[in-house]
């Protein structure tokens, strides 16, 4: 009884990777290069924000009254001020908020943004419009593809949202399942034997990835569903309960803006003193304050800092006037009990930017983990096919699975390092920043599925599409230098450490898989004893199931 | 054993633990708020956070559960009931 | 950044020295005090985190090496012409 339960969790953890193990891997490899999304690639892609520019709030200040100048009164009442260099912004934004209610009962927003010179403070750019609206039509870089491609894979609210939701649940599903499995691999956790055979190099690698990986690809997956399930299906079902299907009254309800009450007493907009307040070293990074009713004496200001010493980030609350601090809290503590602690550290620990670059240098480094731990799961499941006595379907379809596994997961990467090449030459010179980013990157990954469906040798393709890829990645830093002039060799002068670090990143990884592509083998390595294994007459799964058993001996 | 064996009626299998589990999931995680004893935002928001864990329990035991006509019948009886607390909740019933 | 580093540094050491013998004491011992560096500097919550992140990256980091390296755990493949 005990064996079917065992032969069943594994029946169930073979299938849902087999099935899910490419978009896992798509997923895994985008999440990993999301962690330095924002801002460190967002930094790179903008030649602005090279060099970092000190925070001048005397500077925000004057500039802020100036934009508000030129703007009606009813936009005062909501300001946001939003840093560069912090998060989503390249450049320093002031962008002004007005509601208006609409004839059938509803709240919409009209914004009007002013874009600035992060160090001349000069102006760049000014939109006007409704927020979605505002956001769409903005110019995008690699980094906004690149982030939006791993939430939604660029199907949108509420199908891509959806789909890597579910994905979350099902590598959950996986991982629970594998640890039942493989009740053994605690004590398998140090073995690796990559030399003895191509078999021991996909199961050891497999079982070594998800034995150190086990607590971080549950974090994300646990994490990943709750984001990608949450704001499409389970809020809003949440909301047709309690709230008859509103969704934006449950969220005030539980998280009010706590709006001042107007005194009457006008007053000048100010901002310098609170941010001089909040800017210290035990506090997080500014993103971004917010000025509520800032023209009225009874006016306050919000100001939203990244992670300092606690796991997520922080709202500090001042009254403008006499600049008295009210409270600092997380973003979800007012919804109080359990649910805030909670909420607080689900966004950190699924994005990993709670803790500067070397946690986010860990969490790339494992989030690759996770990738490789689909892929190789993948391999096990093909390779048992092709060369085993598993499956039903004919050799040659498990082949083609195995090409195009390659040529997608290949594909993938190379389509993320082109997107770099295209933000150094292309994007910063025309309008259309979306179709082109679209365009390269779904051109060149289907290139290289279309190139790997049309090979024979999965071993030589593999090879080809990562040296590709590596070279590719080791030249972005040299072209980088020849296009804004900042480059490795002058940043002790230049002062561009965050794009130095994305340029030594991009040549470190692209020399080591240029390295690990020379290394591969280009076909498969056979050994006398896998052709005996292949003509034994075992089923399907008793044939599985002795395997991970047999591969200790 | 072949998977036949492990996993009879696979068809319908397949369905309930895809289509039908994700559904029974969904029902239960928004009837939760009704009789968990937490307050107002906790109740809405733990049930949320604990959807994978409540997905992949019954995920496992429809994929476990041998007699599939026990697996719908143990999913209909689950929806029934959570979706009669949702209508309760709202007013219909 | 520095005692994240030096967290890491230990948890390196611990598992290397759990990888030659799983019941080593003082590996086990370098491991949990590999979040004394953490905990001193941040929250608890934060460092639980990073410490369980650690674990993982540095036990595949020492089985990576441990493997890459030690060619006498079997025979190379051979390859078939």
């Amino acid at each position: 009884m005990q064996r079917d339960t065992t032969k069943r969790f594994y029946a169930v953890h073979s299938w849902v990777g087999a099935i899910t193990a490419v978009l896992i891997f798509i997923i895994a490899f985008t999440g990993a290069v999301s962690v330095f999304g924002r801002p460190e690639i967002k930094t790179w892609a903008h030649e602005v924000s090279h060099v970092p520019a000190e925070l001048d709030p005397l500077r925000i200040e004057q500039v802020l009254r100036e934009d508000a100048a030129t703007v009606p009164e009813a936009y005062l009442d909501n300001i946001q001020v939003l840093m560069p260099g912090v998060r989503r912004r390249p450049v320093l934004s002031v962008q002004f908020d007005r509601e208006v209610e609409t004839a059938d009962g509803r709240t919409e927003h009209h914004i009007i943004r002013f874009d600035h010179d992060p160090k001349t403070y000069e102006l760049v750019d000014r939109l006007e419009g409704e927020p979605r609206e505002v956001f769409e039509n903005e110019p995008k870089d690699l980094a906004d593809f690149i982030i939006t491609f791993h939430a939604d894979l660029h199907l949108g609210d509420p199908i891509g949202l959806l789909l890597t939701g579910l994905l979350g649940l099902t590598l959950f599903a996986s991982i629970v399942t594998g640890v039942i499995t493989h009740r053994k691999v605690l004590k398998e956790a140090f073995t690796f034997r990559p030399f003895r055979s191509l078999r021991l190099l996909f199961t050891d690698s497999h079982k070594v990835l998800g034995v150190w990986g086990l607590v971080f690809n549950s974090a994300i997956a646990f994490t990943g569903a709750f984001l990608g399930l949450a704001v499409v299906l389970l809020l809003p079902a949440a909301a047709y309960v309690s709230f008859e299907g509103d969704l934006d009254k449950m969220v005030e309800t539980y998280l009010p803006l706590n709006e001042p009450q107007k005194s009457g007493i006008p007053a000048e907009l100010k901002i310098a003193e609170v941010l001089s307040a909040v800017d210290q070293p035990e506090n997080g990074p500014i993103v971004s304050a917010q000025l509520l009713t800032g023209t009225d004496q009874a006016g306050v200001a919000h100001v939203y800092t990244l992670a300092g010493d606690g796991i997520g980030g922080e709202t500090h609350r001042y009254q403008l006037n006499g600049t008295v601090l009210e409270s600092v809290t997380s973003q979800f503590s007012q919804l109080g009990g359990a649910a805030g602690p909670i909420l607080d550290a689900m966004f950190p620990i699924h994005f990993g930017n709670f803790g500067g670059t070397v946690v986010k240098l860990i969490w790339f480094v494992l989030g690759l983990g996770t990738a490789l731990l689909a892929v190789s799961g993948s391999m096990i499941w093909v390779e048992r096919r092709v060369h085993g006595s598993s499956g039903s379907l004919s050799v040659a379809s498990y082949r083609r699975i195995s090409r195009f596994t390659v040529g997608a997961c290949c594909g993938v990467v190379l389509a993320t390092v082109t997107l770099f090449h295209l933000q150094l030459f292309v994007l910063p010179q025309v309008a259309t920043t979306q179709t082109w980013l679209m365009g390269t990157f779904f051109g060149s990954w289907a290139l290289a599925i279309v190139w790997s469906m049309l090979r024979t040798n999965d071993y030589q393709t593999t090879r080809e599409l990562l040296g590709l890829t590596g070279a590719a990645a080791a030249l972005v830093p040299i072209a980088n230098g020849f296009v804004t002039g900042n480059h490795l060799l002058n940043v002790f002068s230049g002062g561009h450490w965050v794009v130095a670090g994305v340029d030594l990143g991009l040549l470190l990884l692209g020399a080591a898989l240029v390295v690990i592509a020379l290394k591969l083998p280009s076909q498969r390595p056979l050994r006398k004893s896998e052709n005996r294994q292949s003509a034994s007459p075992s089923s399907g799964l008793s044939g599985d199931l002795a395997y991970p058993e047999a591969s200790t001996s | 054993m072949s998977e036949d064996t492990l996993f009879p009626r696979p068809v319908s299998r397949v369905l309930a633990a895809t289509l039908g589990v994700l559904i029974t999931a969904v029902l239960i995680t928004t009837a939760m708020p009704v009789y968990v004893p937490f307050s107002q935002a906790s109740s809405v928001v733990v049930p949320i956070v604990l959807f994978p864990v409540t997905w992949l329990l019954i995920f496992l035991w429809v994929l476990f559960e041998q007699k599939m006509w026990r697996a719908w019948l143990g999913l209909l009886a689950l929806s029934g009931l959570h979706l009669g607390l949702i209508l309760s909740g709202v007013g219909v019933l | 950044m520095v005692w994240t580093v030096l967290s890491l540094g230990m948890m390196l050491v611990a598992a290397k020295l759990l990888a030659g013998n799983g019941r080593s004491a003082a590996g086990w011992a370098l491991a949990f005090a590999s979040a004394a560096p953490l905990v001193a500097i941040m929250n608890l919550a934060k460092a639980v985190f990073i410490w369980l992140a650690l674990l993982g990256l540095a036990g595949f980091a020492v089985t990576l090496a441990t493997g890459l390296t030690n060619r006498s755990q079997g025979q190379q493949a051979s390859a078939e012409s």
